[in-house]
């Protein structure tokens, strides 16, 4: 599958041809960190500054390689696909191998950043849990009453909030069967085949 | 088990023939097990069996009775507790006619016990009222699950991965209304197998408590 | 050898040893069972002695040789007497390991039956309730939420869950006792409005534990009662009613002080005035009804509380409703009409307000001045008085004088008589007063001491009470405690298994005495046949004896005088040589047979002590240790 370019796009890359290969290399380890942790304009001056060019241009071709490395590794692209969508800017052989060589340095750190923007319900993070007998209370004395006291904690967009809840004996061994049950379904042949073939 | 004067001072009132014969003895007992047990307590006392008694002595009876059934329930009392406190009570009341008080009270009190103890049905019932007065935190019922396989969604394609929903099924009974409620979260295979591990140490542990 | 056999694996298997199923003799014992026994019947015995002790053979050979004599150690430690050493565990024989096992089985039971004596403690009671409820809750099948029977309701469902929310409940009795005291207007109220206890509460659900609470609050009060009248009230002397009219009379007093040193009037409040009027007044009412010592102080005092407080605000809510009917029809008035006139009104009760605290402030500061002053005069008039009254008594006494002094020589004797015969009165009545005096003095002494007998009497009754109340209670704690006891081992004797085989044992043991009896009655009625036999043997040899030296006699005497006859007395001794050569032949063949029946015995023990395969066993053993020293000997080379 191949990256289809706009023009836009093929525009503001083409200010790379431009420039020496080891700016280009410098312009890569910018958008890279830039996908990181966030764009700082300042930088975009600084290196206009020092290569006497507009800010706008130099923050043009750096936004142009983010958003081509994302594209690219958000469609998981083959080495091969990925240097022929480069082939349409008309790089240098040099600029191509550097850029393929970025692309698949931090392809797997893009889509973990990628993968964090995704829609994701409340996340299971950890469970404790305690084994209880309630002995007596306030209202009835001499009673015994075993009882699964559990702290789910569970985790949503970076917070984390627990529940306690409780469950008796015979409720908790269902859930343990339930839920192997699923677990074992992953196992299925139906499942197995569905993994193997949707890749 | 413990009572109080006041408590004490009605049961003797009750074991007393000139204010109580068999028939309004065992009236009064029924009423105060079906005061407690119902909730339409309004006109308890209003039954034509018990016109004729002074409504003081009646009222102050009934709390008594009503405290000991609750009290007796509350401390779990087995028919030997329940008869050998309710000995001490007759102690008091051999009086000069002690032969007939006695006879009439013995068969009293073993009427009571007999209610007490024989009809299971009633000890449970205010087992279950009295252990209703409780607090616990919401009490899971069930679960169920799904199976998800994520192909890609807006910013990553090609992802791939097997993911779970699970859905607790969970039952709050605050203040008396029960209300269901599901908790839901995902995870992975790896954090399920994690539950199930921590899960199934519970249910080890469960086990091993069973043995002793 | 059988049955002991049968009770020593039984005994020991009660010990935790491992003993499988097929092996019915000691004989079947190997070294590493014989060794698991002995030390688990020595960590019954002595858990200081048998922790130490692995249960488990060893691989190595030098430490089985070392368990094996820690093992014989700890055995003579316990006071065995027999034979016994590494050899007894390695290389078993039956009939050591049999004595060995019976020795310590013997050992166990006195201290299993101590520790048996004691009920099973409450935390070992408390598992086991837990483990049966967790059983009885996992015997019920899990269900859905929807399909739950009543049974489920308790465990798999929560079900609702009230708090705890107890009310004062209005009971048709006090709790300080005589109903007779109470007034009419209550008791028509207990009789014909209060409700039964059990609708007196906003909820159902608070039934059981408003009654609940209020019954734990009267007990408690009970208890508290009580203990200060153990620990105080006896001590007083006072019947309880007078105890607690008294405490509450000190209480009383004390309120009463508290207040009053708060509600000391302040002459710089102006506002006070009013406030510590109604404290005064409602202190009066307070020292009034603290001679009846009524119940219902409580509510003289609420009310006059309610009083006090709430005296100032009905004015000012009829001022706040007067100026709002004022402000009413000019509502048709413009807004900016209004708020200008609002306006002007509230600076003009401002500046108002301002003149009238600062006239409040003057006339305190002159009421101040004033106060001062009447007292500086009143003071002032004070002590004119008494100037007053001391110069008026020096006048009166000067009067006299002068009204004495005329006749002066007369007066003088007059005087001198009077003195004289007053000092006679004087002494006379001293002297009386001695008469009196004594008697007095000795009764007042006797009383006195009857009066510290009775003391001591009493205190000394009053710790004998004391000691009894305690006594009682510490009774009524035991009888408390052996009740539970006996409730428990009740129980503890209903769960125990019915069919225990002790009657089959008992059965086993008395058949076996009777066989012994048996046995023994044999035994001697052999016995008797020997002895019987012995005689008869005997009389035969004297009769023998006897008849041979009748017979040599007259044989000897004929053979003197007849050839023939020589010849025969010769053959009868002969005769008589080979029969006693027979005999003597014949006893030999009894004790050999004696002896191979004692040497077979004897072969047959050394076959039980399993000697050649025990030797096989030591050679290999003694192979392996010479295996280990030389690859130690090699370390220690290499090293």
């Amino acid at each position: 599958m191949l990256l289809v370019l706009s023009d836009e796009h093929k525009e503001h890359l083409g200010f790379l041809t431009e420039v020496d290969t080891a700016v280009v290399g410098e312009f890569g380890r910018i958008a890279v960190e830039f996908l990181r942790k966030g764009s700082n304009p300042k930088i975009y001056e600084g290196a206009a500054r020092k290569l006497d060019v507009p800010a706008e241009t130099v923050q043009h071709g750096v936004e142009g390689l983010m958003y081509l490395l994302t594209e690219s590794s958000k469609l998981m692209i083959s080495e091969m696909d990925f240097q022929d969508s480069v082939l349409v800017l008309g790089f240098s052989q040099e600029l191509n191998e550097r850029l393929l060589q970025l692309y698949l340095e931090n392809r797997k750190e893009i889509r973990q950043i990628l993968s964090e923007l995704s829609p994701s319900l409340p996340h299971y993070h950890n469970l404790e849990w305690r084994l209880d007998v309630q002995l007596a209370s306030r209202a009835l004395r001499h009673q015994v009453k075993p009882t699964v006291t559990m702290k789910l904690h569970l985790e949503s967009g970076g917070i984390r909030n627990a529940r306690v809840l409780q469950t008796d004996p015979a409720t908790l061994l269902h859930l343990i069967q339930e839920l192997e049950r699923g677990l074992a379904e992953l196992k299925s042949n139906h499942c197995r085949r569905i993994l193997r073939n949707i890749k | 088990m413990e009572l109080s004067e006041s408590v004490l001072k009605g049961l003797q009132a009750l074991g007393d023939p000139v204010n109580f014969d068999m028939n309004k003895f065992t009236t009064l007992s029924e009423l105060a097990f079906r005061g407690l047990l119902s909730s339409e307590s309004e006109a308890v006392l209003d039954h034509p069996d018990l016109k004729q008694i002074d409504p003081i002595v009646l009222k102050h009876c009934h709390i008594a009775l009503t405290t000991f059934i609750l009290e007796s329930v509350k401390q779990n009392a087995d028919k030997s507790t329940v008869s050998s406190c309710l000995e001490d009570v007759r102690f008091d009341t051999e009086r000069a006619d002690a032969l007939c008080t006695l006879y009439q009270v013995k068969y009293g009190y073993l009427k009571l016990i007999f209610q007490l103890c024989s009809l299971k049905q009633n000890k449970t019932d205010l087992e279950n009222l009295l252990s209703s007065i409780d607090k616990c935190p919401p009490h899971i019922t069930d679960v169920s699950w799904r199976l998800e396989y994520c192909m890609k969604n807006a910013h990553v394609h090609k992802v791939n991965q097997p993911s779970y929903l699970i859905s607790f099924s969970v039952e709050n009974g605050d203040n008396g209304r029960s209300s269901e409620e599901e908790l839901n979260f995902s995870c992975t295979m790896e954090q399920l197998q994690d539950l199930v591990g921590k899960m199934k140490d519970a249910a080890k542990s469960i086990e091993k408590a069973m043995q002793l | 050898m059988e049955e002991v056999d049968k009770i020593l694996i039984h005994s020991l298997r009660q010990t935790g040893t491992d003993i499988g199923e097929d092996v019915e003799s000691v004989k079947q014992f190997s070294s590493e069972l014989i060794v698991e026994a002995v030390v688990r019947c020595l960590r019954v015995i002595d858990p200081a002695l048998g922790n130490g002790l692995s249960p488990s053979l060893p691989p190595g050979m030098s430490a089985r040789f070392r368990l094996g004599m820690s093992l014989a150690q700890a055995c003579q430690d316990l006071g065995y007497k027999g034979e016994i050493g590494y050899q007894t565990f390695l290389y078993s024989n039956e009939p050591e390991i049999r004595s060995l096992l019976m020795f310590l089985v013997e050992k166990l039971p006195r201290e299993s039956a101590e520790t048996s004596d004691q009920p099973a403690g409450k935390s070992v009671l408390l598992q086991k309730a837990i483990a049966a409820q967790i059983k009885a809750q996992l015997a019920l099948p899990w269900l859905p939420p929807s399909c739950r029977l009543p049974l489920h309701y308790k465990t798999q469902t929560p079900g609702p869950s009230y708090s705890f929310h107890a009310q004062p409940l209005s009971v048709p009795y006090s709790l300080k006792g005589s109903s007779k005291k109470q007034p009419k207007e209550v008791r028509e109220y207990y009789r014909d409005y209060l409700l039964p206890v059990t609708a007196q509460p906003s909820q159902p659900i608070s039934v059981p534990a408003s009654l609940l609470e209020n019954h734990a609050s009267e007990l408690s009060a009970a208890q508290e009662w009580e203990n200060e009248w153990n620990s105080q009230g006896l001590l007083t002397r006072l019947t309880p009613e007078e105890y607690r009219s008294r405490k509450r009379a000190r209480l009383q007093k004390r309120i009463e002080e508290q207040l009053r040193s708060t509600a000391q009037p302040r002459p710089d409040s102006h506002s006070a005035t009013r406030s510590t009027s109604d404290l005064a007044e409602f202190l009066n009412s307070f020292g009034g009804t603290s001679a009846g010592g009524n119940v219902l102080t409580k509510g003289t005092r609420f009310t006059h509380t309610e009083k006090f407080t709430f005296t100032q605000e009905p004015e000012k809510a009829a001022q706040q409703m007067a100026a709002a009917a004022n402000s009413l029809p000019s509502s048709h008035q413009s807004e900016e009409d209004l708020k200008a006139q609002q306006q002007e009104e509230i600076s003009g009760l401002q500046q108002q307000l301002q003149q009238l605290s600062v006239q409040i402030e003057e006339v305190g500061g002159e009421m101040r001045q004033l106060t001062v002053s009447i007292s500086q005069v009143s003071d002032e008039l004070k002590q004119r008085e008494v100037r007053n009254t001391e110069k008026e008594d020096s006048v009166r006494v000067k009067k006299q004088t002068i009204d004495l002094l005329p006749d002066a020589e007369n007066n003088l004797v007059k005087l001198q008589s009077l003195v004289e015969s007053s000092a006679k009165r004087v002494v006379h009545l001293a002297s009386q007063w001695e008469k009196h005096r004594g008697p007095l003095i000795d009764e007042h002494r006797r009383l006195k001491e009857l009066c510290s007998n009775k003391e001591m009497e009493s205190s000394r009754m009053l710790s004998e009470i004391k000691d009894l109340h305690d006594k009682i209670r510490q009774s009524a704690d035991e009888a408390k405690k052996k009740e539970g006891l006996y409730k428990q081992l009740i129980t503890e004797y209903e769960t125990l298994p019915k069919d225990v085989s002790r009657s089959a044992y008992t059965m086993r043991i008395l058949e076996i005495v009777g066989n012994i009896k048996k046995q023994k009655e044999e035994i001697t009625k052999i016995l008797s046949d020997t002895k019987e036999l012995q005689k008869e043997i005997n009389g035969l040899t004297g009769k023998l004896d006897r008849t041979f030296a009748v017979t040599d006699e007259l044989v000897f005497k004929d053979a003197k005088k007849d050839e023939s006859v020589r010849k025969s007395y010769k053959y009868l001794a002969a005769l008589h040589e080979n029969c006693t050569q027979l005999i003597q032949t014949i006893e030999d063949t009894g004790t050999i047979m004696r002896e191979i029946r004692d040497l077979e015995e004897q072969i047959e023990t050394e076959y039980g002590k399993k000697t050649v395969s025990n030797l096989e066993k030591i050679l290999e053993d003694y192979k392996a240790i010479r295996q280990e020293n030389s690859a130690l000997a090699a370390k220690i080379r290499e090293g």
